[in-house]
């Protein structure tokens, strides 16, 4: 879907960009992770030619951008910001009819297209006729979602989507991103400063430095395997608990007592879910169960960091 | 107060007719200022390069005071309407200019950046963005736009445009605080309800703001109009009077009063009377009948068959404790006696309107020819007189022949105090003791000064030499002041026309005017 290639942004005074090569394949979800003044927000920018590399190439389902014509490419690409970007005088029906207004849309499809998103993302339709400034940050970032959801884009580019909210509700709408079926189908570059962000939301990610990635791959990855000093050392502090983000209860069902029917009474969860989520629910004597090969495993705050261990010991030596 | 409210009723007409212009006048500069005012601020926030350029300079116009500014059109572009709104709209463009600008740099960059990132084309951004954020600010400059237009507005009628600058010009020239008031307050009022009304609207929030200032910007022609309606059905001679002739009891009142003859007037800077005739912005004015332009501009100076002005034969008006004073005095003035005819005098004014010559030169050779100059005997100069002159080119001319000669022919230094506004302001200077001496006009010191009743002036009016006698007397008796002889000439007003439209019109006389208007 988008292929980058020896990509450099020089400005008079820095170079922002240094030779940045990566692919993002369909239905993908890159994060482009750093620190500010990594080049993370710059690479991302050049996609949507908000910023004109100095060098480099650029494709998007296989024509260079560079070719295309500015507004048609921008139209094609959903576009996300921190603080949302809504714009003030539009009431949010308005600011979320904006794209399919611009590629004329039928009105009538407009308007349904408009009811559907705000139901998908748990808007009150009576939101429709309010302005931004009337609703909350949560609210707000997500009818940004929805203007750029609004013209079914296949590429959505997100610049510190959840900047701009306290963490308790970050959390709460990552996982409301994760589950919407029509993001997942979406091919998503995202940026972010936030670690646990980019291990939740992104199939892949960049950790980029100095304008280069420093390593491209899974959160695992990039959490077992550090290319070198400065990647290890980004994820040291929370070392702990990314790995539960990096694993899923499929991953621990080796190290873990099975049977062949489900106890009484237990609550069944999909063997894909990250450790991260499943925490919550282990806090005392609560135990939960996910099934494996046929058979159902329990798991228990008790066992759950014995088998961890030993899965991180096997993962070592691998 | 009263006096006040008499004034209005007396002039409503009129009055309504200058806050029509003056609306109209405002609008219309507002109106080009707008239309070429915002473009720009929008260009500018495209070619940064040029920002400093076009402020800076929309800023130096600024700093122009407005009444040079206006003094600046009238060798550039002449007088009349056209100039005026054009200094106006000068006036205008800085904060209209600049608060576009300001306003639409100062919308913010992510909001820019997310509608570019969404694929937003330039002109969009502006028109969907950029545009409306930046209308409350853009009407913060309208607003402060319109205001000062309202108050520079009424310089206007400087230039002979019109509006309610007419009676603060007129008042000011005839110390009349009434006339002052009533071209004022009602420009006040205009420039407070504007202010309050555009700032109600600035203030409005969401949709019905944009409605409103849309409707505004639609009113703004509409108002423009107005300019154009004092002037709809008017008879085909328009007049330009002077503001002293307009209200003093001899002028229009006078005229009034005799032939009945209603003339739809604008009231003209005296010294740009003559241009606005000469260039067909009026078709009459209110001369003087020794003005040096009547011969230059070839103007026709129309019989007063019916007597309606007064003789004005210029004299010297001094105060008797400054003849006791300096004896030597008297008798060097009393040799100007009949020394200037009425063709001498327009001539001598001709000299200096028309061929620029400097007042004091053109006095030395009239006094060279007269032969009133003696060889200078280089005495030390002992004691001093102040001479007064009211602000136009006769008076500097006569002022400077009477300290030339006396000057010349005794010890007293003489110190001239010129352009001052009318009669009122030199009387009240001499009686002060400011002034020792002044030129007057025999018809003025009795209808401006002594004021009889009707009957007596009515009688006195049809002899010259009755009306030196009465002043003369008068002025002894109230004021301790003496009228020196005659100079000879006789300055009254006339109605003037362009000799050529006169001609076709068989104009002559005030009476064939009035049958003119009538037919």
């Amino acid at each position: 879907m988008i292929a980058v290639r020896h990509l450099t942004k020089q400005y008079p005074t820095h170079l922002a960009v240094d030779d940045v090569s990566f692919e993002v394949g369909a239905r993908e979800t890159l994060v482009l992770l750093g620190t500010s003044g990594s080049g993370k927000t710059t690479t991302l920018k050049m996609i949507n030619r908000l910023i004109e590399p100095t060098s480099g190439v650029i494709e998007v389902n296989g024509v260079a951008i560079g070719e295309r014509k500015l507004h048609e490419l921008r139209r094609e690409i959903g576009y996300v910001i921190q603080e949302t970007g809504l714009f003030p005088h539009y009431t949010i029906g308005e600011n979320i009819a904006l794209v399919p207004r611009l590629l004329q849309w039928d009105e009538r499809k407009i308007q349904d297209r408009i009811r559907e998103l705000m139901a998908m993302l748990r808007l009150p339709e009576t939101f429709l006729k309010a302005y931004p400034s009337q609703l909350s940050g949560g609210q707000r970032q997500r009818v940004g979602l929805a203007r750029a959801l609004a013209a079914q884009p296949s590429i959505l580019l997100m610049d510190e989507p959840l900047g701009a909210l306290d963490p308790v509700t970050r959390s709460a709408i990552r996982r409301e991103f994760r589950n919407l079926e029509e993001i997942r189908q979406k091919t998503i570059v995202l940026v972010t400063h936030d670690i646990r962000e980019a291990f939740e939301l992104g199939d892949r990610v960049a950790l980029m430095d100095g304008g280069r990635i420093q390593q491209i791959g899974t959160p695992r990855e990039l959490l077992l395997r550090p290319v070198n000093e400065f990647v290890r050392k980004f994820f040291a502090d929370q070392w702990l608990s990314l790995q539960l983000h990096a694993f899923s209860l499929q991953d621990l069902s080796p190290y873990l007592p099975d049977e062949a029917t489900s106890p009484p009474e237990a609550r069944l969860f999909p063997a894909h879910t990250q450790l991260a989520d499943v925490m919550s629910e282990l806090s005392g004597p609560n135990s939960i169960v996910f099934q494996s090969n046929h058979r159902f495993i329990t798991v228990q705050s008790a066992t759950i960091w014995p088998a961890l261990g030993q899965l991180l010991q096997n993962q070592s030596v691998s | 107060m009263q006096e006040f409210f008499e004034f209005v009723v007396e002039h409503a007409d009129k009055l309504a007719e200058q806050t029509l212009t003056h609306i109209g006048l405002t609008f219309l500069s507002l109106c080009i200022a707008l239309i070429i005012g915002i473009p720009l601020g929008v260009l500018i926030t495209f070619r940064p390069r040029i920002v400093g350029v076009v402020l800076g300079s929309v800023g130096v116009l600024q700093t122009i005071p407005s009444i040079a500014l206006l003094g600046f059109m009238i060798p550039l572009l002449g007088i009349g309407p056209g100039p005026a709104i054009v200094a106006l709209f000068l006036y205008a463009l800085l904060p209209i200019v600049q608060n576009t600008y300001v306003g639409i740099r100062e919308v913010s960059p992510a909001l820019k950046e997310a509608a570019r990132g969404m694929g937003l084309t330039p002109w969009q951004v502006l028109m969907r963005l950029e545009f409306p954020l930046a209308l409350p600010v853009i009407f913060a400059g309208i607003r402060t736009a319109t205001v000062i237009n309202v108050g520079v507005a009424t310089l206007a009628a400087y230039l002979a445009a019109g509006g309610l600058g007419e009676f603060i010009f007129g008042g000011i020239a005839l110390n009349n605080t009434n006339m002052i008031l009533a071209g004022t307050i009602p420009s006040a009022l205009l420039a407070i309800l504007l202010d309050a009304g555009l700032a109600r609207l600035q203030k409005l929030r969401g949709l019905g703001r944009y409605r409103v200032m849309a409707v505004f910007f639609l009113l703004v022609p509409v108002l423009s109009s107005f300019y154009l309606v004092p002037g709809a059905g008017r008879p085909t001679l328009r007049a330009g009077f002077a503001h002293e002739f307009y209200g003093r009891a001899d002028g229009y009142p006078a005229l009034l009063r005799t032939y009945n003859l209603h003339l739809a007037s604008r009231l003209i800077d005296q010294n740009l009377m003559y241009e606005a005739v000469r260039t067909d912005l009026v078709d009459i004015i209110s001369g003087y009948s020794t003005d040096g332009r009547i011969k230059a501009f070839n103007l026709r100076t129309l019989t007063d068959d019916k007597h309606a002005f007064p003789p004005y034969e210029a004299a010297l008006v001094v105060r008797q404790n400054t003849l006791k004073q300096h004896p030597e005095l008297q008798p060097t003035l009393d040799l100007l006696a009949g020394q200037l005819s009425d063709s001498s005098m327009t001539e001598l004014n001709y000299q200096v309107d028309h061929l620029h010559q400097s007042p004091a030169a053109v006095a030395r050779q009239f006094l060279t020819s007269a032969g009133l100059l003696r060889k200078p005997d280089g005495q030390k100069r002992q004691g001093k007189i102040v001479i007064g002159a009211m602000i136009f080119t006769e008076q500097y001319i006569l002022a400077e022949i009477v300290r030339q000669l006396v000057e010349n022919r005794t010890a007293l230094e003489v110190i001239t105090k010129t352009g001052l506004g009318g009669t009122k302001i030199c009387f009240d200077a001499l009686i002060a003791g400011d002034l020792d001496l002044y030129p007057e006009y025999t018809g003025t010191g009795l209808l401006v000064i002594l004021q009889p009743p009707l009957v007596v002036s009515d009688t006195l009016q049809v002899s010259t030499k009755a009306v030196y006698q009465y002043v003369s007397q008068e002025f002894d008796r109230k004021y301790q002041l003496s009228w020196l002889k005659p100079l000879g000439f006789n300055n009254t007003y006339a109605l003037m026309m362009r000799e050529a439209q006169a001609e076709q019109l068989g104009i002559r006389t005030n009476s064939e005017l009035k049958q003119y208007l009538d037919r």
